[in-house]
């Protein structure tokens, strides 16, 4: 704990290097990405071992139906189990590795071909108002890094759609109130309603999460819902 | 036209037509989804302004100018109610389609966490490997941030109930024109919905407006910036694809070189 604020103190008397991307300003963490088809395509290549992969809790639910399966024909059952239920492991440990390495090689800049090398860009008067996407048109154009200050990726969450969900509670309420004519019942329904989509995010979200970073779902201990 | 360009890539060599998008079926069923939610955000505005206009109006008319129809078979075609019945059904359906959508969307993207840590070397006093416990706090703090908002509904709703219910405002809404009546009756339905709407709109502005122009300034940070700062406390960068070609990184890659210290 000594070390971490000293490290937090340290930052704060600017005694250390900023926190920027090299060729972005000191003052911006967060960047919208647009990325190029090749890009996208090596990306997949690699991701798509990852994605698809079971995660450890199906591999553990596995072995135990494994183990049952095995307990009730015999020793050889559950031997054939286990190791049916191990050999997918290396291959996703291996596809997470790569990807780490990929994106990192990717954030530094190392790539040697165009279309996997990343360029910082400001975008212009017309992009920022309009929200177009730059141009990349070209085949070897790099991908392009615009600064996020508004902090815009919380758009993937919930915290970004708050006028949609405003919005849907006003109608969603209005129309049970049109159907049922009753002030309590609809706004048990929007509640009901609303505790469906956080349930829904939450769970799925969570359950994906643990698929995508090969972490146990059962790590994942906080709850959103 | 810009979603098109978004969601397209030019072709080159190794890439097949299906790498780089375009128009497909997914493609169209994604238009058909932003348009609906564009339907609500142009018609919503415009039916509540009219429903607010024939609300404030009506209740304030001390001589009869503004009569409402009476209150009849709302669901047949004809009737004076039945556009704004249609209006109102269809904007609440193709709003919650919309909210189910972006609810699909988010829990599918690509997600994945970079740790920047360097292993320790065993002369340093290391073992050579590198801890997983902070990408998976960052992975806990991202899973608690996933419904996360700054209007709370069960803030909202408990106010709503408060006014509508406990102060008797819902009966602002019936068919006579005296606002301070508080005398029992039908309601009609554009008034009800003119009533609602304004309550559900003031609740989400004054709890927006109190987020972010006084707690988040003065009392603490917004949560994704504080998201970010615990990312690179943590050394974990996040890159998050929201759809084929776009994406947010979050560069959390703390000046220090070891982030895994010993407390």
């Amino acid at each position: 704990m000594a070390e971490l604020m000293e490290m937090i103190h340290k930052e704060e008397a600017g005694l250390t290097v900023d926190r920027s991307l090299d060729g972005a300003p000191s003052d911006v963490q967060s960047f919208q990405i647009f990325v190029t088809g090749e890009w996208r395509a090596c990306f997949d290549k690699i991701y798509s071992n990852l994605a698809n992969a079971p995660s450890i809790s199906d591999i553990i639910r596995n072995r135990r139906q494994g183990h049952r399966r095995g307990a009730q024909r015999g020793g050889g059952g559950m031997m054939r189990g286990q190791e049916a239920s191990q050999l997918p492991q290396e291959k996703e440990l291996k596809s997470w590795r790569e990807i780490s390495i990929f994106i990192q090689e990717f954030v530094e800049n190392n790539f040697g071909k165009g279309s996997l090398r990343r360029t910082y860009k400001e975008p212009t008067y017309i992009e920022h108002l309009l929200g177009t996407s730059p141009d990349l048109s070209s085949p070897e154009s790099p991908n392009v890094f615009f600064p996020d200050r508004n902090f815009d990726y919380r758009k993937v969450l919930f915290l970004g759609q708050e006028i949609n969900f405003l919005l849907m509670h006003t109608l969603s309420y209005a129309l049970f109130d049109l159907w049922f004519g009753s002030t309590p019942i609809s706004v048990l329904l929007t509640w009901l309603l609303d505790y469906l989509f956080c349930f829904i995010r939450g769970a799925y979200g969570k359950a994906i999460i643990a698929k995508k970073t090969l972490v146990d779902e059962r790590f994942i201990i906080t709850s959103s819902y | 036209m810009n979603w098109y360009a978004r969601h397209s890539r030019p072709l080159s060599g190794r890439l097949t037509a299906n790498d780089v998008g375009g128009i497909n079926l997914k493609s169209l069923l994604n238009f058909c989804l932003l348009a609906m939610n564009t339907g609500v955000v142009f018609f919503f505005p415009i039916l509540t302004l009219i429903c607010w206009y024939f609300f404030v109006f009506f209740k304030i008319q001390k001589t009869p100018s503004i009569f409402l129809p009476p209150l009849e078979n709302i669901y047949d075609t004809g009737t004076a109610y039945f556009y704004f019945t249609a209006c109102l059904h269809i904007l609440a359906i193709f709003q919650v389609v919309y909210v189910g959508y972006i609810v699909f969307l988010q829990c599918r993207m690509d997600i994945f966490f970079i740790d920047w840590e360097p292993s320790k070397s065993k002369s340093d006093g290391g073992t050579g490997n590198v801890s997983a416990w902070r990408t998976i706090l960052a992975i806990n703090e991202w899973s608690a941030m996933q419904t996360m908002r700054k209007i709370d509904i069960n803030f909202s709703l408990f106010w709503i109930l408060f006014f509508l219910l406990g102060l008797g405002l819902e009966k602002n809404a019936t068919n006579q024109p005296n606002l301070t009546s508080t005398d029992s009756g039908e309601l009609n339905i554009v008034l009800r919905f003119a009533n609602t709407t304004f309550w559900w709109l003031l609740s989400g502005f004054l709890q927006y407006t109190w987020r972010y122009f006084i707690f988040d300034r003065f009392i603490s940070e917004p949560q994704e910036q504080i998201f970010v700062d615990f990312c690179t406390i943590a050394k974990v960068s996040l890159l998050v694809m929201d759809e084929k070609f776009h994406g947010y990184y979050l560069h959390c890659r703390s000046p220090h070189q070891f982030a895994g210290n010993i407390i």
